[in-house]
C-alpha cells in the first residue's frame, strides 16, 4: 500500500533540515558570546549529517516502488528510477559537501551559508527528478538554479568567484525563459501540462504539424541543453568552473545533470520523444563530444580541461539518450553514475592540490615525486575519463556506444570512439607531467585532510575493480530504464 | 560464496583505508583499529550488494517476464482468437454440409 508521507519523507525532512542549519548558523554566527564563530565546518558536518538521513529515509520508502505512484493531483511520480536517480544526487551531495571541509579552511571562507545554499539545490533536484509536469518541474528547475547562481558567487573576495556568479545568473535566466516559454506553447498548442497527457496527444507526432508543438519541443529542449552545458549552448561552463570555488564546481559538475538527465527523460522519452527531438540530440552529443576533445588541448590551467571534459561527458551521455530505447536509457543510467564518482574522483584531487597553490597545469609537475598516490589516483581517474580498460570509464562509453550501435545510430558511435582517441591527449598530457614533467617551482604539498583521502580512495576504489563485479550497476540500470516505460 | 565475498569485503576494506593512507603520506597501519572498521565495513557492504544482486536479477525476471506476457497478450492474442473464430466456422460448415449429405 503506498504510503504518501513515507514516499515524499525524505523531501521533508531535507527542507526542515536545511531551514533549522540556517536559523542554527544565522543565531550562533552572529552571538557575541560565542565571539562570532565561522560555523562553516559545523554546520558542514550537520549538513552532511542531514543528506545521509535523507538517503536512509529514501532508503525506507523503496519496498514502496515496486510499481509506479502518482501522488499530489498527478504533478510527481514515485518509482524505481526516481529512487535510482535521488540515491545518486544524494551521494554526490555528500561527496561534494565532504570536500569542502579542509578547503573552506585553507581559502579562509567562512560563510556557513555555502552549505545551505548546497542543500537547497538538493531538495529542488529531488523534485525534479519526480516531476512528472510540466509545472512541478518549471518550479523545481528555478530554485534550484537560483541557488547555483548564488553559489557560483559564494567566494566574496573572489573577482572571478563574482564574474561566475554573474555571467551564470544573466545567461542563466534566459533559457529557464525558454523553457518556460516552450512549456506554455505546448499547453497551448494541447491545453495539457501532465507526460501521461503529452504522450497520448504527441504519439505519432511527427515533424513539424503544428508549429506551436514545434517550437515548444525545440524551446523545452534548448532550455535543458543549456543547463547540462551540451554544445552549442556550452560557453559558460568554462567561465563558471573555474572561476566558483572547487567543490561548488565538482556539484555543478555532477548533480544537475543527475537531475536534469532524470528529468528530460521524462519529458522527452515518455512525453514527446520522436524524430524531431532525436534529431536535436544527435547533433548536440556529436557536437558536444567533438567540441569536449578539441576545446581542451589549448588549455593551461587545471579546471578548464575538466570543464571540457564535463562537456565532452554530457556528449557521451546525451549518446544513451538520444537512442530512445531501453538500453539507451540503461546506458544513460550508467553513464551518469560512473561519470559521477569520476568527477568526484577528480575534484577531489584538484582541491586538495589547490590548497599547495596549483592553478596551472605546469604546477603539477613533479607530483609525483613528492606525492606519488596522489599522482597515480590522479592518472587512475584520468585514464578513466579516457576510457581505458579495464577501468570504470571504459565501461561506460563501450556501454553507450552499444546502445548507440543497437538504435541504428552507425554515425554516433563511431564519431564517440574517434573523439576518445583524441581526447586522450590532454588526459595523458596531465600524466605525463605529473610523472615526467620538473615544474618551474618546486611546491611543497601539504598533505590532505581524512574525509577527501577516504573519499578519494572509496572512488579509485570503485573506478579500479568495478570491472570484476559490474553485474549489480548493470542489473539495477535495466530495472530502472524498465520501470520509466512499464 | 559467502566465505569468498567476506574475504573480498574485507580485502576492500582493508585495501581502501591502506589508500587513505598512503594518500595522507602516513604509514599504511597507522591508526589499525580504523583497518579493523574498514575490513568490517566491507565485510557487510560486498555481502548486501551480493544478495541485493542476486534479489535484482529476481526481480529483473519477473518484469520481463511480464512485459513479455502483456506483449503477447497485446498482439497474439487477436490472432489466436481469430483462429479459433475460424476453427468454428470450418467445424460448423463440415457438420452441417455432413448432416445434408445424409
Amino acid at each position: 500500500m503506498f504510503n504518501l508521507f513515507l514516499a515524499v519523507s525524505p523531501e521533508i525532512f531535507i527542507i526542515n533540515a536545511t531551514s533549522i542549519l540556517l536559523i542554527h548558523g544565522v543565531v550562533f554566527s552572529t552571538s557575541k558570546k560565542y565571539d562570532y564563530p565561522p560555523l562553516v565546518s559545523n554546520v558542514g558536518w550537520l549538513g552532511l549529517l542531514s543528506v545521509l538521513i535523507t538517503l536512509l529515509l529514501l532508503a525506507a520508502g523503496a519496498p514502496l516502488l515496486t510499481i509506479a505512484h502518482l501522488f499530489w493531483n498527478n504533478f510527481f511520480r514515485r518509482d524505481n528510477f526516481t529512487y535510482f536517480c535521488q540515491i545518486l544526487l544524494l551521494l554526490s551531495t555528500a561527496g561534494t559537501i565532504s570536500m569542502c571541509f579542509d578547503s573552506s579552511e585553507q581559502e579562509r571562507f567562512d560563510a556557513f551559508e555555502f552549505i545551505v545554499l548546497i542543500l537547497l539545490p538538493t531538495r529542488s533536484m529531488l523534485f525534479m527528478i519526480s516531476a512528472h509536469d510540466s509545472i512541478a518541474m518549471y518550479l523545481a528547475i528555478e530554485p534550484q538554479s537560483l541557488c547555483f547562481y548564488v553559489i557560483a558567487a559564494s567566494k566574496r573576495k573572489s573577482e572571478f568567484s563574482t564574474e561566475a556568479g554573474s555571467k551564470y545568473l544573466i545567461l542563466g535566466a534566459f533559457p529557464s525563459g525558454i523553457l518556460l516559454f516552450g512549456c506554455s506553447m505546448i499547453y497551448g498548442s494541447t491545453g495539457a501540462t501532465h507526460f501521461d497527457q503529452l504522450a497520448k496527444i504527441l504519439t505519432g507526432y511527427e515533424g513539424a504539424r503544428s508549429s506551436g508543438i514545434f517550437m515548444g519541443i525545440l524551446s523545452i529542449a534548448v532550455g535543458f541543453l543549456f543547463k547540462i552545458t551540451a554544445v552549442p549552448f556550452h560557453m559558460w561552463a568554462p567561465d563558471i568552473y573555474e572561476g566558483s570555488p572547487t567543490p561548488v564546481t565538482a556539484f555543478l559538475s555532477i548533480a544537475p545533470k543527475i537531475s536534469i538527465s532524470a528529468n528530460i527523460s521524462r519529458v522527452s522519452i515518455y512525453g514527446s520523444y520522436g524524430a524531431t527531438l532525436q534529431q536535436i540530440f544527435f547533433f548536440c552529443s556529436i557536437a558536444s563530444m567533438i567540441l569536449g576533445a578539441l576545446a581542451a588541448m589549448a588549455q593551461t590551467k587545471v579546471k578548464r580541461p575538466l570543464a571540457h571534459s564535463s562537456i565532452g561527458h554530457v556528449g557521451y551521455i546525451r549518446t544513451g539518450f538520444s537512442c530512445g530505447t531501453i538500453e539507451g536509457i540503461q546506458s544513460l543510467l550508467i553513464g551518469i553514475f560512473i561519470y559521477a564518482l569520476m568527477t568526484i574522483d577528480a575534484f577531489a584531487i584538484v582541491s586538495a592540490l589547490r590548497q599547495t597553490r596549483v592553478k596551472y597545469i605546469a604546477d603539477l609537475g613533479a607530483l609525483a615525486k613528492t606525492n606519488p598516490i596522489s599522482a597515480i589516483t590522479f592518472s587512475i581517474t584520468m585514464f578513466s575519463y579516457a576510457g581505458i580498460p579495464p577501468l570504470a570509464g571504459f565501461c561506460s562509453k563501450f556501454y553507450l556506444f552499444f546502445a548507440a550501435l543497437g538504435c541504428g545510430a552507425y554515425f554516433l558511435a563511431p564519431v564517440g570512439v574517434v573523439t576518445s582517441v583524441i581526447g586522450r591527449f590532454y588526459y595523458i598530457r596531465l600524466a605525463k607531467r605529473m610523472f615526467f614533467d620538473t615544474p618551474r617551482t618546486w611546491i611543497l604539498y601539504e598533505p590532505m585532510d581524512r574525509n577527501k583521502s577516504l573519499l578519494l580512495a572509496m572512488t579509485s576504489s570503485f573506478i579500479t575493480s568495478s570491472f570484476l563485479y559490474p553485474s549489480p550497476l548493470f542489473s539495477v540500470t535495466h530495472q530502472m530504464a524498465l520501470s520509466s516505460y512499464l | 560464496m559467502v566465505l569468498s565475498a567476506t574475504v573480498v569485503g574485507a580485502l576492500l576494506g582493508l585495501g581502501t583505508q591502506m589508500y587513505s593512507n598512503a594518500l595522507r603520506k602516513l604509514p599504511y597501519m597507522r591508526h589499525p583499529w580504523e583497518h579493523v572498521v574498514g575490513m568490517g565495513l566491507g565485510v557487510v557492504f560486498v555481502n548486501q550488494l551480493v544478495k541485493w544482486d542476486a534479489k535484482l536479477e529476481q526481480d529483473l525476471d519477473k518484469m520481463l517476464q511480464k512485459a513479455k506476457e502483456a506483449n503477447e497478450r497485446r498482439y497474439f492474442g487477436t490472432l489466436s482468437l481469430s483462429l479459433s473464430d475460424c476453427m468454428f466456422q470450418f467445424q460448423q460448415f463440415f457438420f452441417s454440409g455432413f448432416a445434408l449429405s445424409f
